[in-house]
C-alpha cells in the first residue's frame, strides 16, 4: 500500500501543476483583453508568486505574516517592518489540497485558502486573525494550524457604532501592536507610526485619484481589481510606484458602458469570472464595497495628535466604525454609503455577488435589495462557486439586467 | 415570414410567424448538434408551410444555446425574449410572469409597456423545474398532462429542494405503497412552495402568467395558486411563447 505522505506528495505535485496551469490560462485571458497594458504586469507577478509561498518568503525583503481580513491595520505592519500576506484565494484548482474534513458548503474562498496553506510549507509563519465571519474564526482550526503556527486573534466587536464596542477595539488595536512587537523583538515608537500613516495616507490619495478614474470608465473594473488585489503583497511604497506608472500610462478609450456597482462576496485573483461576465453581458463595474477592492483602502486616518495613544485610537476608528464588513450587527452606515456612490455617480443598478457557503453577505442581499429597491435602484443577486460551469445561467441574468438599466435610461 | 427559436436545456423550440401570427411550431428534445437539429427544424417548417428559404425574413434565437446558431439574424437572452412573448400574446396585460424552463425558473415583472421592471432567476438547480417534472414523471410512468389530481386526493409530503433527493424520496414512497396520485400532488405543492419562495416577499402584481413547459400540469398552477394566493393565468402555447418573443424583444 502506498504510503500517506507519498500520496499526499503526490496530491501536491499534482494540485501545483494545476495552479500552474489555471494561472496561466487565466493570466493570459487577461493580458489578452483589450484593457490590458504593461504597466499591469507588475500587480500580475505579484498575484503569480502569492500560490507559491515558499518562493514569494525568499523573495521578499520582510518576514511576512499571513491576515485574511482588512480589520488588522496595514500601518501597524509596516511600522513592525513585517510584510502583510493576504490570506485570500481566487483559486479554483487549489481547492483539492483542501482538507477533506471541511464542511460540504464550506465557503469557497475558505477552501482555497486551507488548500493554499496545504499545498505551501508555511509552518512558522504567523496569523492574525480578526473574527470576522464564522469561516474565518474556525478556518485555522479547522486547517489545523494551532499546533502549527502563531495565532493571534483580534476579537473584532461586531457592534459599529457603540462606544463600548469602539474602547474594546482599541484595546485590540493595542494588543496587536504588543504582539507585533513581541514577534519582532522590536519596539514600534510613535514616529515609526507616525510615518507609516502618513505613507498610507498618501496612498489612500492615490487611490482616490484612481477611483475617480474608474467612476469616469478610464479604469476598468479589471484593471481595477489586479490593483487593488495586489496590494497587501507588498512594500506600499512599490505598489504606488507601480500605481502611479499604470495612472500615467493610461488612455480614454471613449468607449462607455452601462455603469454598475458590484457588492458582495470578495472577488479575488484570477477567479474574475464575475468581473469577465458583467464586462461580456455589457455593462462596466465603475464602483463597489468589497473588501479586496474598493474596501482595501477605505478611508484615511484622522489623529488628533501624534501620540501614541492617539494614533492607536485613530487606526481602531479607521478599521472599525469605517468598516463596512456585512458581520457588523449594525450595519445602515454601509446601504447608505452604498446609496450616496449611487447616486452621486448615476449609477442605477448593483449587482450583488454572492459565494455559496458566505452567509453574511446572503443574510445581507434581502436586506439590501429592499433598501435598494425602495430608492428605484435595480438590484440583482447573484449566488456562485468556485465553478465555471454555472456560466451560462448567470450570462442569461446579466444581459437581462442590462436591457431593464438601459430601459430606465431610454 | 420571420423565425423564432429557443435553444433551451431540455427542448428545441421553434415558431414560424407570419406578421404576428403563429403558422407553425415544434419542439424536440436538446441533443448534441444543436445547430444541424435547428437546421433540420427549419427545413420542416419551411416545407410545412410550402414556403422556400428566400421566404425568411429574419431567425432570432434565444435560450441556453443561442451563441451556437450561425445562421441566427439576432439573438436576445430569453427573459428579454419571454418578456417581449407574453406581452404579445396578451395584448400587453401580463405584469408578472413565472417561466418554469428545462433547469430554471424565472419571475419576471414587466411594466405596462411590457418591458422587464425586475427579475428573479433561480441558481443553476434541476429542482423545481422541468427537469424535475421530467424525473418524476418517468418514475411515476404518468404524463405531465395527467398531473392532475382530484381535491379530495391528500398530497404526501415531498423534499424538492433537491433533485436528486426528491428522486429517491419518490421511489421509497412508492416501495411504501403510497398512492402515485398523493404522490404527484405532492410534487406539485412542493413545486410551488419552491416557486412562491423564489418570489420572496415581494408582491406579486396581476395580471399574472405561467408559461413554459410544465404550464402544461394543471395541478401545478393549483398548488401554485394555493401558494401565491393569487390568480394564474396559462399562456397560449405556454412552450412557445420564448421562442415567439425572441423575434418581437428589442
Amino acid at each position: 500500500m502506498t504510503p500517506v505522505s507519498s500520496r499526499l506528495d503526490r496530491l501536491k505535485t499534482r494540485t501545483k501543476n494545476l495552479v500552474q496551469t489555471e494561472l496561466e490560462t487565466q493570466t493570459s485571458l487577461i493580458r489578452n483583453h483589450p484593457d490590458y497594458s504593461d504597466s499591469l504586469d507588475p500587480f500580475i507577478k505579484i498575484l503569480q508568486q502569492t500560490f507559491f509561498i515558499e518562493q514569494f518568503i525568499e523573495q521578499s525583503s520582510k518576514d511576512i505574516v499571513f491576515t485574511p481580513c482588512i480589520q488588522a491595520p496595514l500601518e501597524l505592519f509596516h511600522a513592525a517592518g513585517l510584510q502583510p500576506f493576504k490570506l485570500a484565494c481566487g483559486s479554483f484548482a487549489v481547492q483539492n489540497m483542501a482538507p477533506l474534513h471541511l464542511p460540504a458548503l464550506t465557503c469557497p474562498m475558505i477552501r482555497s485558502i486551507s488548500g493554499l496553506l496545504e499545498m505551501n510549507q508555511t509552518e512558522g509563519i504567523p496569523l492574525v486573525i480578526p473574527t470576522t465571519c464564522d469561516w474565518v474564526v474556525k478556518f485555522s482550526e479547522l486547517a489545523g494550524l494551532y499546533e502549527k503556527t502563531d495565532i493571534h486573534f483580534m476579537e473584532l466587536p461586531h457592534l459599529r457604532e457603540e462606544e463600548r464596542s469602539a474602547k474594546r477595539w482599541h484595546n485590540e488595536i493595542q494588543l496587536f501592536k504588543t504582539w507585533l512587537e513581541k514577534r519582532t523583538g522590536q519596539k514600534i515608537y510613535s514616529k515609526n507610526l507616525l510615518r507609516s500613516v502618513k505613507l498610507y495616507s498618501r496612498a489612500f490619495e492615490l487611490h482616490d485619484r484612481l477611483i475617480r478614474l474608474r467612476r469616469k470608465q478610464i479604469v476598468s473594473g479589471l484593471q481595477y481589481a489586479l490593483i487593488m488585489n495586489a496590494m497587501p503583497y507588498q512594500d506600499i511604497e512599490i505598489w504606488m510606484a507601480a500605481v502611479e506608472t499604470f495612472v500615467i500610462g493610461l488612455q480614454d478609450t471613449g468607449i462607455r458602458k452601462i455603469p454598475v456597482f458590484l457588492s458582495g462576496s470578495p472577488i479575488v485573483f484570477p477567479n474574475y469570472k464575475m468581473l469577465s461576465l458583467i464586462e461580456n453581458a455589457g455593462m462596466a463595474v465603475t464602483a463597489d464595497d468589497i473588501c479586496t477592492m474598493e474596501r482595501t483602502l477605505q478611508g484615511t486616518v484622522a489623529y488628533e495628535d501624534a501620540s501614541e495613544f492617539a494614533l492607536l485610537k485613530a487606526l481602531a476608528q479607521r478599521y472599525h466604525t469605517a468598516c463596512s464588513c456585512p458581520t457588523f450587527a449594525d450595519n445602515h452606515r454601509r446601504i447608505n454609503a452604498m446609496v450616496h456612490t449611487l447616486k452621486q455617480y448615476e449609477i442605477k443598478g448593483v449587482i450583488f455577488h454572492v459565494l455559496k457557503g458566505c452567509h453574511p453577505y446572503d443574510m445581507e442581499a434581502s436586506i439590501l435589495e429592499m433598501r435598494l429597491k425602495d430608492q428605484g435602484i435595480r438590484f440583482l443577486k447573484i449566488e456562485t462557486d468556485y465553478v465555471k460551469e454555472d456560466e451560462q445561467n448567470i450570462v442569461t441574468r446579466l444581459e437581462a439586467f442590462n436591457r431593464t438599466l438601459r430601459s430606465i435610461e431610454q | 415570414m420571420k423565425i423564432g427559436i429557443d435553444v433551451g436545456s431540455t427542448g428545441i423550440k421553434i415558431v414560424f410567424v407570419d406578421q404576428t401570427r403563429l403558422i407553425w411550431k415544434k419542439v424536440v428534445p436538446t441533443k448534441p448538434g444543436q445547430s444541424s437539429l435547428v437546421q433540420e427544424l427549419m427545413n420542416q417548417g419551411l416545407a410545412a408551410c410550402h414556403a422556400q428559404q428566400a421566404d425568411i425574413l429574419k431567425i432570432c434565437v434565444t435560450g441556453y444555446g443561442r451563441n451556437l446558431i450561425e445562421s441566427s439574424s439576432k439573438v436576445v437572452d430569453e427573459i428579454s425574449a419571454n418578456a417581449a412573448g407574453i406581452t404579445l400574446l396578451t395584448q400587453g396585460k401580463a405584469r408578472t410572469l413565472i417561466n418554469i424552463g428545462g433547469q430554471d425558473v424565472k419571475i419576471i415583472k414587466l411594466d405596462h409597456q411590457g418591458r422587464v421592471t425586475d427579475f428573479r432567476m433561480n441558481d443553476k438547480c434541476a429542482a423545481g423545474t422541468g427537469r424535475f417534472f421530467e424525473m418524476a414523471a418517468n418514475i411515476l410512468d404518468t404524463p405531465l398532462e395527467e398531473f392532475h389530481v382530484k381535491e379530495d386526493v391528500e398530497a404526501v409530503s415531498i423534499n424538492a429542494t433537491c433533485a436528486v433527493f426528491a428522486e429517491s424520496e419518490i421511489v421509497s414512497l412508492l416501495a411504501k405503497g403510497i398512492s402515485k396520485y398523493s404522490i404527484i400532488k405532492g410534487i406539485n405543492n412542493a413545486v410551488a412552495k419552491r416557486i412562491a419562495s423564489l418570489a420572496g416577499s415581494g408582491h406579486l402584481e396581476e395580471e399574472i402568467y405561467i408559461d413554459g413547459g410544465p404550464a402544461r400540469n394543471s395541478g401545478l398552477i393549483e398548488s401554485l395558486e394555493d401558494a401565491l394566493l393569487c390568480d394564474i393565468k396559462t399562456a397560449a402555447d405556454p412552450q412557445f411563447t420564448v421562442a415567439l418573443g425572441a423575434l418581437f424583444a428589442d
